[in-house]
């Protein structure tokens, strides 16, 4: 993998990318929402096949997939694990497992990955820039995308400046181990990154004034609302208020 | 009729030596000047002070006639004077080329079919066609130093300030930009140790060792 291959990390097959990045983010936070507030497991579980759906449309391979969802997938096992101590009758000594607390602790999990795999389908498999020129036209606060964009511009150029810096301490003999000079050496390593940065940071700004920069982004990006949006927003609203509907029967 | 007119400059850096000691020079109009010196001589740093980021102990800058010396004038300087800076990500500040290239139209109040015409143009003036939807940091050195000229023509200027504009570039890289450079109408000061480059743009050379 490219140091810089982090944003770009699949390739753009799927079908999932016919569709507007902002029908994409709208539609997840919808669908997360709404897996949110079900609590009958049927329901929970037809969401979870319809965002399973999603992802194989998204074009992720499977992974990909288990690398993304690797933080869930332990929360999920600890929870299991842990939950069931939570039970009024559960002592120490007996380390008796009640299962009482066990739909519960399958419930969250269905829910937490639920909404992770609407994540990772929808939002996750926009390419970062597209991201946050979407954020923009959703009239997200335009500070927040800006440091955003900067961050994805810049990323990269801090990890190689660490990378180098710290290649040249090993070239020198380093040996990375927990005594003081060792410490020492790190410490110096992050202020060196630091100081770069804020001259870095200096020349950028310089940069931006020779353009005229007075406190405005423009967007040159510019999206298109298609009638495939369109059905699909539909397509998750009926879904959604189906879903809604079927939960509030008793 | 003299575009640049420098008199007098003093300059040092914070807890450390002096950079300039009374530099003086001018840039007439239609010329090209190479401006030579060795490393630390101050270069970069001239740059920066001509456009008004760094400000001078002593002396003064005149450019087109007339002394600036506030923000506001250099900030109309900065339309009309564009630097290209030694280091391309410094430069190359926005995710893609497109951006990059319509920064500068947007800011001088243009509009958008403006820009996208300003931003076609330019980059097919380099032979960049294409390039509007490419990300930054996956360009080569070669492609972003273009990518950076294009940011800087997109704003029309008269003059160019070049700071190093060959700097770690392959031969190939370094002919193409010689080519392009050469075929531009604007006026330029050129910051170079490559004496090649300097001989086949320039009519008149300025070494800053031997000035201050």
């Amino acid at each position: 993998m490219r140091p810089s291959d982090w944003a770009y990390p699949y390739d753009s097959s799927g079908l999932l990318q016919w569709f507007d990045p902002r029908t994409r983010i709208i539609s997840a936070v919808v669908l997360t929402l709404t897996a949110l507030i079900i609590e009958k497991p049927q329901l929970l579980l037809a969401l979870m096949i319809s965002a399973t759906v999603l992802i194989v449309l998204s074009g992720l391979s499977i992974r990909q997939l288990l690398y993304r969802m690797s933080a869930i997938i332990i929360f999920f096992v600890l929870l299991l694990i842990f939950l069931p101590m939570t039970a009024p009758d559960f002592t120490m000594r007996s380390l008796q497992y009640t299962t009482a607390l066990i739909p519960e602790a399958l419930r969250i999990g269905l829910k937490a990955s639920t909404v992770m795999l609407f994540a990772i389908g929808l939002v996750g498999t926009i390419e970062p820039v597209s991201l946050g020129h979407a954020m923009t036209h959703l009239r997200m606060p335009e500070k927040l995308v800006q440091m955003y964009l900067f961050t994805i511009r810049y990323f990269d150029i801090f990890r190689r400046e660490m990378q180098l810096l710290h290649t040249a301490m090993l070239a020198r003999g380093f040996r990375p181990s927990l005594r003081i000079c060792a410490i020492r050496s790190y410490g110096q390593l992050i202020g060196m990154l630091i100081i770069r940065s804020l001259d870095r940071s200096e020349r950028v700004l310089f940069a931006m004034k020779c353009r005229g920069y007075h406190g405005k982004f423009y967007l040159f990006h510019h999206f298109h609302f298609h009638r495939r949006d369109a059905v699909f927003m539909t397509l998750v609203m009926c879904a959604v208020t189906g879903i809604i509907i079927l939960e509030m029967k008793p | 009729m003299n575009v640049l007119t420098v008199h007098d400059l003093y300059f040092h850096y914070r807890h450390s030596n002096p950079v300039f000691q009374g530099l003086s020079f001018e840039l007439k109009d239609n010329e090209r000047v190479g401006l030579t010196g060795s490393n630390g001589s101050g270069k970069s740093t001239l740059f920066q002070i001509l456009m008004g980021f760094r400000k001078p102990d002593r002396g003064t800058i005149n450019w087109y006639g007339s002394e600036i010396t506030t923000e506001s004038m250099f900030a109309e300087v900065r339309r009309k004077v564009g630097l290209l800076f030694q280091q391309p990500d410094d430069q190359l500040f926005c995710a893609t080329v497109g951006d990059e290239v319509a920064f500068g139209p947007f800011n001088l109040g243009l509009s958008r079919s403006e820009v996208l015409h300003i931003v076609e143009e330019t980059l097919a003036s380099l032979n960049l066609q294409g390039y509007a939807d490419r990300i930054t940091y996956h360009l080569s050195e070669g492609e972003k130093r273009l990518v950076s000229l294009a940011a800087v023509l997109a704003m029309k200027p008269d003059v160019l300030l070049l700071d190093e504009p060959t700097n770690g570039l392959d031969e190939r890289s370094k002919e193409l930009i010689t080519q392009h450079l050469a075929q531009l109408p604007q006026m330029m000061l050129i910051a170079s140790h490559d004496q090649s480059f300097l001989e086949k743009l320039t009519n008149r050379r300025i070494d800053l060792n031997h000035r201050t």
